[in-house]
């Protein structure tokens, strides 16, 4: 502005309009980007002016962003890259200026990134790609864009690194991976269990035809021969050979008891027939029908709580009710046996619970009466071999459920079994 | 009748334990009816009696059979199926007599056309009443086809 101020020189006409002429070029080359600074002679000297340029921030959003930007020849050769894209492949800028795009693709990409270039849909494409740096193979997204420039066509493209996103989607194949070869290894160990259960349901198969045939045989020979002794020479021997055919036929007796029992036993934990809903309550009359002898000679007084419906297989549900009936009235004190049978829900199971006025037991026993032929009394004052329990806890176990006592000497026994509300099968 | 008056019922017992044969014998010997008992202790032996093979050339053929099914060399299943896949045995009742009590057992029997299927009882008194009751059923209620029929 001082160029045209100063009041002490008068110039010419035509100098004025050289000056103006040369203001004018000035004014253009400036709007044109092609001055950056200027020099203007003044009365206090030179003076350097620097112009900012409108277009900076944008230069340096282009520089300092975090994705890849350049501008390609539509033949693909980079004419113009940002220093973030020397980066992601690990070479210097120079190295990248002017080279083709292509050059940085790997080899198997190559069909895909020229599709990329040439196959613009109204003027943009966009896609994944592999490029080659300089340490590794780098995963990259590309945004591709046709822009004028200068009066050109040319594809403006922009490029972010896939690397840690493909990392993480790597991570989380090989946890997927993992997971399924872990649920894989379950499922074979669980087949595998499976399998020696069914192998072990087999051999307790084996074992009752076993027992209900070959082992029978011997023992029908021994007790039907001390009794045909018996009957045919009575009172013939002498007082002793009575006595000794009579501890060998009861001998051969409880043999034979014993083999039924192991029988029922093996039987209890068969899966014969599914789980149906029935009332307990039936199930509690059944069972003291079968009772009704014990319960008529002892004068047994039987009481119980309204019985929820259950899925149970009835037969064997009636059976744990007889036993344990069976056992509260065999193991009655001198007061005639009152017994009260209840059931609470808790959660998702039934409790049952049989309670008994009875002669009770040592609690250190409370795990021993479940175990098959274990006795705490000896023969004579309480007969039987020692197998309801056992059967009582293999067909709860069937069930899915728990069995248990709570009792102390003199005081009664409650037995206590749990059945689950949506009954189910053990396998 | 008047045929069994004539001839003993002659009675197959293929078993193979002589405790056992000696107890059948005894539950028999107050029988009511006149009988002949013949014993075999094996499937093949039997097959070779049923079958008057040998030695068995000029024997009587059974009017019931009482048949064990735990025998050497051929069990009773297999002397059932023969018996009753052939056209000139297959009309001699066959009565399983046996200590087996497994389901699968009653049901293979009659599935083979077992005519009865009996358990042995341990307790001698009861053998003996379940002899009687074959015996009063097969040989005295029942109508039996004619030997040579």
């Amino acid at each position: 502005m001082s160029i045209l101020s100063s009041p002490n020189n008068l110039l010419s006409k035509e100098e004025l309009l050289l000056r103006l002429e040369e203001a004018e070029e000035t004014l253009r080359a400036i709007r044109s980007g092609e001055v950056d600074a200027l020099v203007v002679s003044g009365t206090q000297g030179d003076q350097v002016f620097t112009l900012k340029d409108a277009t900076l921030p944008y230069q340096v959003l282009i520089e300092e962003m975090n994705e890849g930007a350049l501008t390609l020849s539509l033949q693909g050769a980079i004419l113009y890259c940002n220093s973030r894209f020397a980066e992601i492949l690990g070479f210097p800028m120079e190295t990248t200026l002017g080279e083709s795009f292509l050059r940085f693709v790997i080899p198997s990409d190559q069909t895909r990134a020229r599709e990329l270039l040439v196959q613009r849909l109204e003027g943009k494409s966009r896609g994944e790609l592999t490029l080659l740096g300089s340490q590794a193979e780098v995963p990259v997204g590309i945004s591709l864009k046709e822009i004028k420039l200068d009066g050109e066509l040319r594809l403006g493209v922009v490029i972010s690194d896939l690397t840690e996103r493909k990392q993480a989607e790597a991570e989380l194949e090989r946890h997927k991976e993992n997971l399924e070869r872990l649920v894989q290894e379950r499922t074979t160990e669980l087949e595998e269990l499976n399998r020696e259960l069914a192998r072990s349901n087999e051999n307790l198969e084996q074992f009752a035809y076993v027992a209900s045939h070959d082992l029978q045989e011997p023992l029908r020979m021994v007790s039907s021969y001390m009794q045909l002794l018996s009957k045919r020479y009575q009172g013939k021997l002498d007082s002793d050979a009575d006595e000794f055919i009579a501890f060998a036929v009861d001998g051969a007796t409880r043999m034979q008891n014993l083999i039924n029992d192991l029988l029922t036993y093996s039987r209890a934990g068969r899966h014969d027939s599914p789980l149906t809903s029935i009332s307990c309550t039936e199930v509690l009359e059944k069972a003291l029908t079968n009772l009704q002898v014990a319960i008529g000679e002892s004068g047994a007084i039987i009481t119980h709580e309204r019985l929820p419906v259950v899925k149970a297989d009835p037969i064997q549900l009636v059976l744990v009710f007889q036993n344990l009936l069976g056992n509260a009235i065999k193991f009655h004190g001198s007061a005639p046996p009152r017994i009260h049978i209840e059931s609470q829900r808790e959660g998702d199971e039934w409790i049952f619970s049989v309670r008994d006025n009875g002669i009770g037991l040592d609690p250190q026993f409370a795990e021993r009466i479940f175990l098959i032929f274990q006795r705490l009394h000896d023969r004579s004052s309480y007969p039987g071999t020692g197998i309801g329990l056992a059967i009582c806890k293999r067909i709860i176990q069937r069930h899915n459920g728990r069995i248990w006592v709570e009792s102390q000497p003199g005081k009664g026994s409650t037995f206590y079994f749990t059945l689950l509300v949506r009954g189910t099968d053990s396998t | 009748m008047k045929s069994r008056e004539t001839r003993p019922i002659v009675i197959l017992l293929v078993e193979d334990n002589p405790g056992d044969v000696r107890l059948t014998r005894e539950a028999f010997r107050d029988a009511k009816v006149h009988n002949n008992i013949v014993v075999v202790g094996d499937g093949l032996e039997a097959m070779a009696y049923l079958k008057q093979e040998n030695k068995y050339a000029n024997t009587v053929r059974p009017d019931l059979i009482l048949l064990d099914l735990n025998l050497p060399r051929m069990n009773g299943f297999e002397v059932l199926d023969a018996i009753k896949v052939d056209e000139s045995l297959k009309r001699i009742p066959v009565v399983i007599l046996t200590t087996s009590q497994a389901e699968q057992d009653i049901i293979y029997s009659y599935n083979l056309y077992a005519n009865a299927y009996v358990t042995k009882p341990v307790d001698l008194e009861q053998f003996i009443a379940a002899i009687r009751a074959i015996e009063g059923f097969w040989l005295e209620i029942v109508k039996l086809p004619n030997g040579k029929s």
